[in-house]
């Protein structure tokens, strides 16, 4: 008897056996699915009609909604349309603008610097926006003990005082000329949560934003709703935008961008951040700009073969930075500084270094017939998962070097831990014998080229790879300075440190957003993500 | 029986301990979480602050008698880049990552055993060559590919299901069907060996000679007999997937366990990364004492000693 027979005599079983293989699938879905589960948050309403909630798309998860980290990537498209700080920039301009602050003057004791605080603002718990709370939440979050990453943008230590309810006084221990571009990033906490609720610091911030906390599904979503109250509803232009019409907002993570391109064409999200170019070309609509991020290439000096200028000089001629920034990694601008226009020190008149392989050859043989081993081990080394398509990127440099007579060069993909550990080692810890060449990506999140330079070029620099007291002593005098003489200062320090091929600057990568048709929106140069900024129809 | 199981549990816990061990001396030596936790170019002094504040400058004996006696009452510690419980974290996860798992098998199963027999009934046939050869796609597959075409084509091109997600039925279909296309192949292709292997013993020429079809014969007595490699290959997947479905759980964002051990480990957060090693290796422990007790519920010769 076939098998055809059997199935033909025995209709009752086989209805059995397919219940046996399709109801296990089916019934511990449907169980597990009801257990507990809600669906996730579609966003708006669609692509027109009016939105009044939206969702946003973004590669990863806040490590923490505390105030602390609205610096970062991860935090500040969250926490900076909940909190609010002293200051913001204005998205058009880039100048300093009050935000909790109307007015800021550093006093004759140059280590003071007042504000006066706006007035009738309170914060989402209820509780008023005064002096107090002011004074409260920043030494909380730039506190020694509690010892916050935030503490990277702090200048000398500083404590914050109250003089009366709605003025504020901040002395640093040395003179802080850049006292409001560090305070632009620090957002304020209620004083009340941070008082009654301390243990909820990290995941349920109360500020005084456009939005309010909502929920937090840890590896889901972060949803807002709109607070009806806050001061910018009347006052929009000092608030610089105010969106009415958004209710509610969702914030979805989805680390592979083809998910999120994805997203934005099929309506689930109706803003995506960080495309690449072809993917935010596919998108119902696309915005492009560049950030604080600049591509550089770090060289170790100590190296018997890097110490040699005309090396240097060398190797930063022998690769094309076009083929790296548009052909690579999508599109941006060449760069001759490792900041870009949007900080203070931005030298115009600096071009960035030519593609010039026959003098990089010229360069290396004079070197070597002067007995620098040009055939030191070298390695280009990126870190794995930060720059986009920094693999292939680095390859190309190893090539060029190879090609202009260096003869020992490698390139490597480094995972986080093991890159970082290399590159945060400090001038002193780097041995001769080292020899990196590494390709990373440099965020001027302050906007002030004095931090750059302090990180990377002076001698106890955290990511430096040089040492020269010429230019410690530069650096100390232009620390001194503000407005127009600081920014003459960096300026020639731009130009010293390019004469001297410390770092090769290869550009400014664009950074592209995918969003729905009706939402009109511009990338600000901080990348801060603010609805209060997107105009929705 | 239940003897048995003590003695396996209590056996386990003591193998988890020395896990737990291995990986505190490991990762205590593979990187700086202080660092990774800061921007680039912190200045030296916030950086040393930090390491004070999350107690990493203490003695090496210090830290680790302080982290082993939290074992001991179930506090992992809060996770250094969290600032909350690490072991909440890791719990939280075990939902998604379980639904995802038993969907993905009792799905994958069947099929598998449904594909496997067809080819073994007639090995060499036609059917078998096709079966076969869908069995190996399966293994093949790459399910990073996989899951990015099934997001183009069902979600995308015709909007029938969201690209992503954690949420009701639609939301588990396609990480789902992404996930079991490795087990359906590889448990067809044992499915297949074994019961080709079972068909050729003289038993089965006994109940051929009683004149029981193909069919019955495998149904009734060739799949209970091969059952031994099937169940054993699919513990093997459970475990698998319990340990979490990186790649799935990245494209589809689904928040298993699977991502947060992998960004643990990254971020060198060593609290998190033994909360999650503690709660995978719970769920594979009672896995695989599922399967063993399932090996003397099938074949009675293995004797189960306590």
């Amino acid at each position: 008897m076939s098998m055809a027979q059997t199935d033909r005599v025995s209709p009752p079983r086989r209805r059995t056996r397919r219940a046996m293989l399709v109801s296990p699938a089916l019934v511990l879905a449907v169980v597990l699915s009801g257990c507990g589960m809600t669906s996730d948050d579609e966003g708006g309403s669609g692509n027109g009609g009016g939105l009044t909630k939206i969702t946003i798309g973004l590669s990863e998860e806040p490590r923490s909604l505390a105030s602390w980290n609205a610096y970062s990537n991860d935090g500040h498209p969250v926490l900076r349309n909940i909190e609010e700080a002293l200051l913001n920039r204005d998205p058009q301009t880039n100048e300093l603008v009050g935000e909790l602050a109307t007015e800021w003057k550093q006093q004759a004791d140059p280590k003071t610097w007042r504000f006066t605080l706006r007035q009738g603002v309170t914060f989402h718990d209820g509780s008023p926006f005064n002096a107090e709370a002011a004074a409260y939440g920043l030494n909380w979050v730039l506190s020694k003990d509690n010892a916050f990453p935030m503490r990277t943008f702090l200048g000398p230590e500083l404590t914050a005082t109250v003089v009366d309810e709605y003025t504020l006084d901040v002395t640093t221990e040395a003179p802080d000329p850049i006292l409001p571009t560090r305070l632009y990033f620090v957002t304020i906490p209620s004083m009340k949560a941070l008082k009654e609720k301390p243990n909820e610091w990290e995941t349920h911030p109360v500020g005084t934003g456009p939005y309010k906390f909502a929920a937090w599904n840890r590896g889901r979503d972060i949803q807002l709703t709109a607070n009806d109250q806050w001061w910018g509803r009347k006052d929009t232009a000092a608030a610089h935008g105010s969106n009415d019409k958004v209710k509610d907002v969702t914030y979805l993570f989805r680390p592979e961008t083809e998910v999120r391109a994805s997203m934005v064409k099929t309506g689930e999200a109706q803003f995506v951040r960080w495309l690449t170019e072809s993917q935010c070309g596919e998108a119902p609509k696309c915005e492009k700009g560049v950030g604080v991020e600049t591509v550089i290439l770090r060289l170790d000096t100590p190296n018997p073969a890097l110490k040699d200028p005309r090396v240097r000089e060398a190797i930063a001629l022998s690769f094309d930075k076009s083929q790296i920034i548009n052909n690579i990694m999508g599109g941006g601008e060449l760069a001759a500084q490792i900041v870009g226009p949007s900080a203070l020190g931005f030298n115009k008149s600096l071009q960035p270094y030519p593609y010039d392989q026959a003098k990089a050859k010229q360069l290396i043989a004079e070197a070597k017939a002067d007995g620098v081993p040009v055939d030191a081990p070298l390695t280009v080394a990126a870190r794995e998962g930060f720059i986009l398509r920094a693999d292939e990127s680095i390859q190309l440099v190893a090539q060029a070097l190879t090609d202009i007579g260096l003869t020992n060069v490698k390139s490597e993909m480094r995972e986080t831990a093991k890159f970082e550990q290399a590159w945060t080692a400090g001038y002193q810890a780097i041995t001769p014998d080292r020899g990196l060449i590494g390709l990373q990506q440099h965020g001027n999140e302050l906007m002030d080229y004095s931090s750059s330079i302090e990180g990377y070029y002076a001698c106890k620099g955290a990511t430096s790879a040089y040492c020269d007291p010429e230019l410690e002593k530069l650096t100390a005098a232009a620390n001194q300075l503000a407005g127009g003489e600081r920014d003459t200062a960096l300026q020639n320090i731009a130009k010293y440190v390019y004469d001297r091929y410390i770092t090769v600057p290869v550009g400014q990568p664009n950074f592209y957003f995918g969003l729905a048709t009706g939402i009109d929106w511009k990338p600000r140069l901080d990348g801060f993500l603010l609805v209060k900024e997107m105009k929705v129809s | 029986m239940l003897r048995y199981a003590l003695r396996r549990t209590f056996h386990s816990a003591i193998v988890m301990i020395g896990v737990l061990i291995v990986v505190f001396l490991v990762v205590d030596q593979i990187g700086d979480p202080a660092r990774l936790m800061l921007p680039a170019d912190a200045p030296i002094q916030v950086y040393l602050d930090l390491r004070a504040k999350l107690g990493l400058d203490e003695p090496f004996l210090e830290r680790f008698w302080h982290t082993m006696s939290g074992w001991f009452v179930g506090d992992f510690g809060d996770s250094l880049w969290q600032g909350v419980p690490a072991l909440g974290l890791a719990l939280q996860r075990v939902p998604a990552t379980l639904t995802l798992t038993i969907v993905s098998l009792a799905f994958a199963i069947p099929v598998a055993l449904l594909l496997g027999t067809r080819s073994a009934i007639k090995p060499g046939s036609l059917t078998d060559r096709l079966l076969t050869t869908v069995s190996l796609a399966g293994v093949s597959v790459a399910d990073f590919w996989l899951g990015l075409m099934l997001i183009l084509v069902f979600s995308v091109q015709f909007g029938l299901l969201p690209t992503s997600g954690f949420g009701g039925l639609e939301y588990l279909i396609l990480p789902a069907l992404t996930l079991a296309f490795r087990p359906i192949g590889r448990i067809a292709q044992i499915a297949r060996s074994a019961l080709v292997e079972e068909m050729q013993k003289p038993y089965i020429q006994t109940l051929r000679a009683k004149g029981l079809t193909e069919k019955q014969i495998v149904r009734k007595h060739a799949l209970k007999n091969s059952a031994i490699p099937i169940i054993t290959v699919s513990g093997d997947e459970i475990a698998t997937f319990l340990n979490g479905a990186v790649v799935i759980e990245t494209i589809f964002a689904w928040p298993g366990i699977g991502t947060l051990f992998i960004g643990a480990i990254e971020r060198r957060d060593l609290p998190l990364i033994e909360a999650c090693v503690f709660v995978v290796a719970l769920m594979v422990i009672a896995v695989n004492l599922i399967v063993d007790l399932t090996y003397a519920y099938l074949d009675p010769r293995a004797k189960i000693r306590g």
